[in-house]
């Protein structure tokens, strides 16, 4: 039984995403016998250190060789069990894109796809490593639902959520150890429900993954200088909640953040939808532009990309005049 | 029992050439749907435990065609075994069929994987059978693979990974049919595919791929821990001449014509 308590909370952000998503599978799979996880040589990345020695039988390394990580664990999910497929995102679902089209999207096999270290999280591993395309490719796939947790709190939520729903999901992990926290206490999270953090009358910032923090630290900056922004986290991409961005067509100005290129991602999903609409509002989308930064420790990589709160305040105020 | 099912395999061939010339459209994969059909009417008939009429029950034996554009032989041994009806079998390529050209995974129809990008039968075959072993049930998965189709990287992340976990509760057939889409796979890509296998540490045997015999021996053959793999030596379009090593037959029309000598070569005079 997994207990949202504020030090609890407060460990979970020091291990980061991986380290939470780890230990919420480990618990996860106390009372759930069909829990699998599968590594691609990546256990000790993946948080699964202790899932592999006290489940070992559950737990299957693939060694390095992700589009057989894929099939084995559509197998495994034919066969009864929800397979926790591990590894860094553009191995996961770039190199194994057939895999993940053919077993999740055409298939629907139940698999759960986990994309460790998302954005610009291994930022000094270099462009490689750098997960910032995946979602343009995962979101023209059919039948995968996509949820991106702001935080660790919200990624203990999205793992339990993931294990509940039925089908392919891929659950995309970012941010760093040390990770800000946007939820303090036990939330209610509804896949395909997006939740307003905050509301405002000027702008609206829907945010996902890492930048929702970002999103809300920029909401303050806006505060301070008399615009009202209202903050939305989309942790699930797909299925998009509309309806929440419906309510926001009246505002002057829409905002999308996320730590993912421009194209393809979240701005491109909301914009999809946007565009259909007949009264909008100008849309910002904020994300990594085209081009491979250098490489550089997460912080350094966030502001080269333009992803600060400092950055994104003077890019809206920009977008406003 | 071999000659059941050499007649089993006769009527299938039957099927695929009359089904293939009664297709709808433009062209059929008939040659490597009659390289495997002795395979199939071997594991069909006499190998795999599944009752017919009730497939989708969890407790079988399993087969996964990998390679996918052979469906044909596949649909026909389906039909053959009773799993699928004739008038299924005659929606084959025709709009909004179940049975298009390469197989849809379709559990009421003993169809359990979508093939036709190749190189992916055997990891999901894998999964499958390392969960069942991991629920300590006995049934068998059985997946198919063509010769050309280990060109593919995906074949052998997947050899060695079934061989270090000794997933013994598989068992992969090449079907070592000689050609692929552009020619003659010594010329295309030429690997020695006992050697890989043995390689991959997994059991090899090496059979004629139309000899009943040989193949029940070699499906019966022990594990000894490890996955097993059969390399069945075949003819490519095998039992109508005109067809065999005939690369024209990868995919083609079947005339009227070649319908009725093809069904004269296969029958011999024979009639069910």
């Amino acid at each position: 039984m997994i207990e949202f308590k504020p030090a609890t909370i407060r460990s979970w952000s020091m291990l980061g995403s991986r380290g939470t998503f780890g230990m919420t599978l480990l618990e996860l799979a106390h009372d759930d016998a069909r829990i699998v996880a599968l590594s691609g040589d990546l256990c000790k990345s993946s948080g699964l250190d202790r899932f592999s020695t006290t489940y070992p039988d559950r737990f299957i390394n693939t060694g390095i060789a992700e589009q057989n990580l894929v099939g084995v664990a559509a197998g495994l999910a034919a066969s009864g069990f929800v397979p926790f497929a591990t590894s860094f995102p553009n191995f996961l679902t770039l190199r194994a894109a057939e895999q993940v089209r053919l077993n999740l999207g055409y298939m629907q096999e139940n698999v759960k796809l986990v994309g460790l270290a998302s954005g610009l999280a291994t930022g000094m591993f270099g462009a490689t490593h750098h997960g910032i395309e995946e979602l343009a490719m995962l979101r023209s796939v059919s039948n995968i639902a996509i949820f991106s947790p702001a935080d660790c709190t919200a990624t203990v939520k999205m793992t339990q959520a993931a294990l509940a729903y039925d089908g392919p999901v891929y659950l995309r992990l970012t941010g760093g150890m040390r990770a800000p926290i946007v939820y303090k206490e036990d939330f209610e999270l509804i896949p395909g429900k997006a939740i307003t953090l905050r509301d405002g009358n000027d702008v609206a910032i829907i945010a996902t993954g890492s930048m929702v923090h970002v999103a809300l630290t920029t909401a303050g900056h806006l505060a301070d200088r008399g615009i009202d922004a209202a903050v939305i986290d989309m942790h699930t991409l797909k299925p998009l909640d509309e309806a929440v961005i419906a309510a926001q067509l009246g505002k002057k100005l829409l905002v999308t953040m996320e730590e993912h290129s421009m194209i393809g991602g979240l701005g491109s999903a909301v914009a999809e939808y946007v565009g259909g609409q007949a009264q909008r509002p100008k849309q910002l989308t904020i994300g990594i532009p085209q081009g491979y930064p250098h490489a550089g420790d997460y912080g350094w990589m966030l502001e080269q990309s333009g992803l600060t709160a400092e950055q994104t305040t003077a890019r809206i105020m920009d977008a406003l005049q | 029992m071999t000659q059941k099912i050499q007649d089993a395999a006769r009527r299938i061939r039957n099927r695929i050439i009359s089904v293939a010339h009664h297709a709808p459209s433009d062209g059929v994969h008939v040659s490597p749907a009659l390289s495997m059909t002795d395979i199939l009417s071997t594991l069909y008939g006499v190998v795999m435990q599944y009752d017919a009429q009730n497939i989708t029950c969890h407790d079988r034996d399993v087969f996964i065609l990998s390679k996918g554009h052979a469906a044909l032989g596949l649909y026909a041994t389906l039909c053959e075994f009773g799993i699928i009806s004739e008038a299924q079998l005659n929606e084959f390529e025709i709009n909004g069929s179940v049975l298009q050209v390469h197989p849809t995974k379709h559990p009421e129809y003993g169809i359990d994987f979508s093939g036709g990008s190749l190189a992916q039968g055997l990891s999901f075959a894998t999964g499958l059978a390392l969960g069942r072993r991991l629920k300590g049930e006995r049934w068998q998965t059985y997946v198919l693979v063509g010769d050309g189709e280990c060109n593919e990287g995906a074949i052998w992340e997947c050899a060695f990974m079934a061989a270090h976990h000794k997933v013994d509760n598989l068992t992969l057939i090449v079907d070592r049919n000689g050609l692929q889409s552009d020619g003659f796979t010594q010329d295309v890509m030429q690997m020695d595919l006992d050697a890989l296998w043995r390689a991959c540490q997994w059991e090899t045997l090496v059979c004629d791929g139309h000899d009943i015999e040989a193949l029940q021996a070699a499906f019966s053959a022990p594990h000894h821990g490890k996955p097993k793999v059969i390399i069945a030596n075949t003819v490519k379009g095998k039992g109508v001449s005109f067809m065999e090593n005939n690369k024209e037959f990868h995919r083609n029309r079947v005339s009227a014509q070649q319908l009725t000598d093809a069904l004269a070569e296969l029958n011999g005079g024979q009639h069910d």
